[in-house]
Order: C-alpha cells, then sequence, then structure tokens
C-alpha cells in the first residue's frame, strides 16, 4: 500500500489556512481578555483570586486546564512514541489516583485556610504557619526557580508543534524546513497569553482555561479519530504498530519495574504548584471541589489515552518513513516533541480542521501558561512588593503594573531559554515536578501536624531545594532521566524532604498554640487534626 | 447509591483501603511483556490503565460521597473574610512578629 501521509511527496508548499485558522482563534483568547475586563471588578482581590466566586463546573475546568500543559499533550505524545505504551501507566493512571488525592486532601483545607486567613498566594500561608519571614522569602525563590522550566515546557511545545504543522509552507521565508521557527511562535504565544491575562488577572485566566480545556478535549478526540482514520482504523493502526516497532506495545526493554512504581511520587507535584494553589482559593466554596475530585482522573483519561495511542502510531510511521521529524541539533535522533504536530499536520483534510485541531493543542499549552504568569504576577505583587514594602506604598494599580513587569522579566528570560536550551518536553516536565513533590511533604506537615517546627519547614525547602538542584545539574540540568538504583529523582528529593521535617521537628521546639491553632478546625471545644 | 457508613470516619477508612487496593494494583507486572491487543486495537497494558483510570474516578466518587471533610468546610464558612466581596483592596494577612531565634 502506497504510504498516505508522507510530508515529502508533497510537490507544493502547503496552504498556510492551518496558521489562519490558529491566528484566528489566538484573536478570539485576545477577545476574550477584554471581555473579562468588563467584569473585573478593579480589586486586587478579584485580580489575584476572583474575588473567590468560581463554581465546581469553571475549578474543574480551570485546575484541570492548568495541569494538562504541554507536556500531557505533545510531551506525552512523544514520550510514547519513544517508549510505548508505558508512559500512560507512569503518569496518567497515577495522575488520576494522586492529583485527586492531593485536591481532596491538601486543596480543600488550603481553600478553607485561605478563606479564613485571606490569603492569596502560597508563601503567604507558610509564612504565617511557620511564622517566619525567611521561609517566605526562601519558598517564594524557589516556587520562582521552579516555574520557569515549568513554563518552559510550554513555550517549547507551542515553537514544536507550530514548526510541526507548518513544515515546507513557507520555503523561501525559513529555509531549510519551510516551518515557523519556534523563536516567532513561542514569542507569539507569550504575547498572547501576557495580554489578556493582563486585562482579567486569575478571572480571566479562568475564563480562558474554561474555553481552552473544551476546545482540546473535544479536538483532542477530533484529531485521534482523523489520525486513526487515516490509517486505516484503530485496529489497522496498531496492527502497523505490532509489525513495525513492536517494542512500543510493552514496558520490558524501557521502563524498570522500579521506576515504573517510582512516578507515583512525581503527581503529588500538584499539592505546591503555586499556580493550581491559586486556583484552589477562587472557589466559591469547598463544594466547589466535588467535581473536580471525581471528574479529574476521567478527564484524564480522555486526553492522554488518544495521545499515547497516536504516539505509537507515529513510532510506526517513521519506521516506515511516512512520518518526517525534525532531528535533534546535531543528531539523527529525531526530534519526539513534534511528533504531535507532525501527526496532526499530515491529515490530508481540509487544513482548517488542522488549523483547529492545532488551535486545540495550543489551547492545552496556554491553559497552563495563563495560570503560571497570573501566578507569578501575584507572587511578586503580595509576597514581596505589599508584604515588604508595605500596603500603603503603593496603590492597587502600582501594585498590579508591579506585579506584570515582574511577569515580563520572567516569561523573557525564559522565552531566551527557550532559544538556547531544548529540552525534551516530558523527561524536562518529570524534573519540574520531582522538585514540586520533593516539597509536599512540607504541605501535609503544614495542614496535618502541629507538631512540626519553624526550623524543620525551613530545613526542609533548604534540603529539598539543594537535593533537586544538585540531581537536575548532575544530569545534564533535565537532559537524561538520572534514575539512580532505578528509580528516579523524585523518591531520592522526596526522601530526603520527609527524613528532613519528621527529625529536625523532633530536636526543635514547637511553635507557640496560638500560632498554629488557628490552622485546625476545631472540634467540640477542642483543637484537633481533621 | 451506596449506603453511607453511618459516620464520616468509617467511610474515610473505607476509601484508604479502597485507595490502597489500587495502589497495589497499579502495578500491572503480569502484563510486562505482553504486546496482545484488547479489542483490535488497544495494548493490553494500556487497557488495563485505561480502566484503572476510570475506576479511580469511582473511587474519588465514594470518597465525595462517604468520607466529605464537612467539618473543614463548617469552619471556612465560619470565616468572617472580607475578601469575598472583593470591593476593597486585600489587607496583607498578619505581619510575622515572633523571632526567628525560636528555631
Amino acid at each position: 500500500m502506497a504510504p498516505m501521509l508522507t510530508i515529502a511527496q508533497q510537490a507544493a508548499a502547503p496552504a498556510p489556512t492551518p496558521l489562519y485558522v490558529v491566528g484566528a482563534y489566538l484573536l478570539a483568547l485576545l477577545a476574550l481578555g477584554i471581555v473579562t475586563k468588563f467584569f473585573f471588578r478593579g480589586t486586587s482581590a478579584d485580580f489575584f483570586v476572583a474575588s473567590r466566586s468560581i463554581g465546581p463546573f469553571m475549578l474543574l475546568m480551570s485546575i484541570f486546564g492548568t495541569t494538562m500543559t504541554g507536556f500531557a499533550l505533545v510531551g506525552s505524545t512523544g514520550e510514547a512514541f519513544s517508549k510505548g505504551i508505558g508512559v500512560y501507566g507512569t503518569l496518567a493512571s497515577w495522575s488520576g489516583l494522586m492529583h485527586s488525592a492531593a485536591i481532596f486532601l491538601v486543596g480543600i483545607r488550603l481553600w478553607a485556610i485561605g478563606k479564613r486567613h485571606g490569603y492569596v498566594t502560597q508563601v503567604q500561608f507558610f509564612r504565617a504557619r511557620f511564622d517566619s519571614d525567611l521561609l517566605g522569602t526562601l519558598l517564594f525563590v524557589a516556587m520562582i526557580l521552579l516555574i520557569v522550566p515549568y513554563v518552559l515546557i510550554g513555550i517549547l511545545a507551542s515553537g514544536a508543534t507550530v514548526r510541526g504543522i507548518t513544515m515546507h509552507m513557507f520555503p523561501d521565508t525559513f529555509p531549510p524546513t519551510g516551518a515557523v521557527p519556534p523563536w516567532l511562535t513561542n514569542l507569539v504565544i507569550c504575547s498572547v497569553v501576557l495580554f489578556y491575562v493582563f486585562f482579567g488577572g486569575v478571572r480571566g485566566a479562568a475564563w480562558a482555561n474554561t474555553f481552552q480545556t473544551i476546545v482540546f478535549i473535544a479536538t483532542g478526540v477530533i484529531a485521534f479519530i482523523l489520525i486513526a482514520s487515516k490509517l486505516g482504523g484503530l485496529s489497522a493502526a496498531t496492527e502497523k504498530v505490532v509489525e513495525h516497532a513492536p517494542t512500543r506495545l510493552i514496558r520490558e526493554g524501557t521502563f524498570g519495574h522500579a521506576e515504573f512504581m517510582s512516578y507515583a511520587l512525581v503527581p503529588l507535584s500538584i499539592g505546591m504548584f503555586p499556580h493550581v494553589f491559586q486556583h484552589w482559593l477562587t472557589a466559591r466554596s469547598a463544594k466547589s471541589f466535588r467535581l473536580t475530585v471525581v471528574a479529574h482522573p476521567i478527564f484524564i483519561f480522555l486526553v492522554w489515552l488518544p495521545c499515547i495511542l497516536i504516539g505509537i502510531w507515529g513510532a510506526s510511521m517513521f519506521v516506515t518513513g511516512d512520518l518526517h521529524l525534525p532531528m535533534l541539533p546535531g543528531t539523527e535522533t529525531p526530534n519526539q516533541n513534534a511528533v504531535l504536530g507532525a501527526m496532526v499536520g499530515s491529515l490530508d483534510h481540509a487544513d482548517w480542521i488542522i488549523g483547529i485541531l492545532t488551535a486545540g493543542v495550543l489551547a492545552a499549552i496556554m491553559s497552563s501558561l495563563d495560570s503560571q504568569f497570573v501566578c507569578i504576577g501575584t507572587m511578586f505583587a503580595n509576597d514581596v512588593v505589599i508584604h515588604h514594602l508595605g500596603a500603603s506604598r503603593f496603590n492597587d494599580k502600582q501594585t498590579l503594573w508591579l506585579g506584570r513587569g515582574f511577569v515580563i522579566v520572567v516569561v523573557t528570560v525564559t522565552y531566551l531559554l527557550s532559544l538556547f536550551a531544548p529540552r525534551a518536553i516530558f523527561g524536562l516536565g518529570v524534573w519540574v515536578f520531582s522538585g514540586f513533590a520533593g516539597l509536599f511533604p512540607l504541605v501535609v506537615a503544614a495542614l496535618y501536624s502541629k507538631r512540626v517546627t519553624r526550623a524543620a519547614a525551613l530545613a526542609c525547602v533548604l534540603v529539598t531545594a539543594g537535593v533537586w538542584f544538585a540531581l537536575f545539574a548532575y544530569n545534564g540540568f533535565g537532559k537524561s532521566e538520572g534514575l539512580i538504583a532505578g528509580m528516579l529523582p523524585v523518591v531520592y528529593v522526596f526522601l530526603a524532604s520527609v527524613v528532613t521535617i519528621i527529625g529536625v521537628s523532633l530536636v526543635t521546639k514547637p511553635l507557640p498554640a496560638e500560632v498554629v491553632d488557628r490552622f485546625f478546625a476545631k472540634e467540640r471545644g477542642t483543637h484537633t487534626n481533621d | 447509591m451506596p449506603h453511607p457508613p453511618t459516620s464520616r470516619t468509617a467511610g474515610a477508612k473505607v476509601v484508604v483501603v479502597l485507595a490502597a487496593l489500587l495502589v497495589i494494583l497499579h502495578h500491572d507486572f503480569w502484563w510486562w511483556n505482553d504486546g496482545s491487543l484488547v479489542l483490535g486495537f488497544l495494548p493490553v497494558s494500556l487497557a488495563y490503565h485505561a480502566v484503572y483510570s476510570l475506576a479511580t474516578g469511582a473511587l474519588w466518587w465514594l470518597a465525595v460521597t462517604i468520607a466529605w471533610p464537612a467539618r473543614i468546610e463548617a469552619w471556612a464558612d465560619e470565616s468572617n473574610a472580607s475578601d469575598a466581596g472583593g470591593e476593597s483592596r486585600i489587607a496583607p494577612p498578619n505581619q510575622v512578629q515572633a523571632s526567628e531565634a525560636d528555631a
């Protein structure tokens, strides 16, 4: 059977229609940003936590959209292309269990505490919980340093996706591949996201997330159906994998048993994502969390399963020469980040359909970037400007603009990193999540133990950050997995965190009851853990 | 709809046991090297984990039904925080006063 999806066989440059559709989608987001401005109440409470008015459906959409980054679509497809179906088990099925556990056990409590004490950032909570300005400062620095590679994932994913669908589209403008270069895509995406979050704050991000989550789930399903159809149907597509890339159907040779199990800790990172924390605070009530807790695993299933199948189908097509991918610079290794974009771009359907599907992928990416950008600005405005310079030093408008300025600085740094330090998205993502997951014991201890001390919290942040960074740097800043005794680095980072918290708490003085008790619900006139 | 246990604590214990069971069942070593297909297109291990995801959703439905943290919810609602209205600027949380020397 003649290959059906060979891009190289196209005699003329493909029409730029998909890009026009993507452009229209981006314009729609800009318009959404302007619309949300009219709902913005003009206060920092509304900008930072949407006045705590977000209901169950939008909370689900915004949290799910925020957590499903370029890692989930572009990264998972690319990783499945390389390592097969085991990728679903490493993160998708674990995340369904662990994410919801973190939301149920940590998120609801943090929401309750945030509501009682008026917090808008994680740092405010930890600073007050442990009565430590130093802890607040350390956490702020740690969170920003971890957010940068997290934002980098999204930026890399957007550039790789658009590059994948525009191969040979502009041969004269962008030689030799003719594809829109990542530096341009990344610049446009960052600018669009900055625009709509600057207008609407976290409410703008929540609205955009709701819209974009619906878009990327719907287009993901459509892309999956169209790609399967083009390959001759679900069975025919997988049969090609059986024939040409059978190792993608098993885990033997690609995942070790200990490694597979150690992925369980990675999804706990959601408990310390500052941008997810901010979304939690927007909830109208505790009941708003119910839908999120229950539906989160189902939505993960809807998004990841198609991506994994597309990835392994792409592997067989690559072996047969039916899928062309850019190579990593200076190597003969295909750039796995480009797989999803190339699979979508190779469809011989109407170009506007390809454009819609591409917009769906970008929707997933931007639904995380917007929350991250808002969070960065929120943290700077509240944890640095207001906290250190005083609430009366600047008015609301000035404070918001200081926050926005900081966001621009961080995004600019990250954008530059995307140009000079490309990484496999999945691998970088696992490293980033490992850093946040390492701090999960800290938030659990803060919420469930009155015995954990200030010294333990400080030591935990320092030790966790130190261990994580040492391992990250040793492994080429995300270039390799860094397995130790067959297990992911997250195990050792997490272990260091737990040992530090428990060990230091046992030998240092606990905080006064009047500091701690206000973070725990009373029961029958006594202060207890719930 | 399952008949809820008589106390939230009993419900929580049920959820914990089921969650632990799911943790153990996650490691489907028996299909580690098995590339056979289910429904003609799904590798068997992928199919297993897909069903696992759905089972997880069921577990969390059970959790919000029989182990809902009602006390936390009530405690949050006791708050007189003014930020819900959003009409005035948020005042920063209480400033840190204790000495770092206590650490």
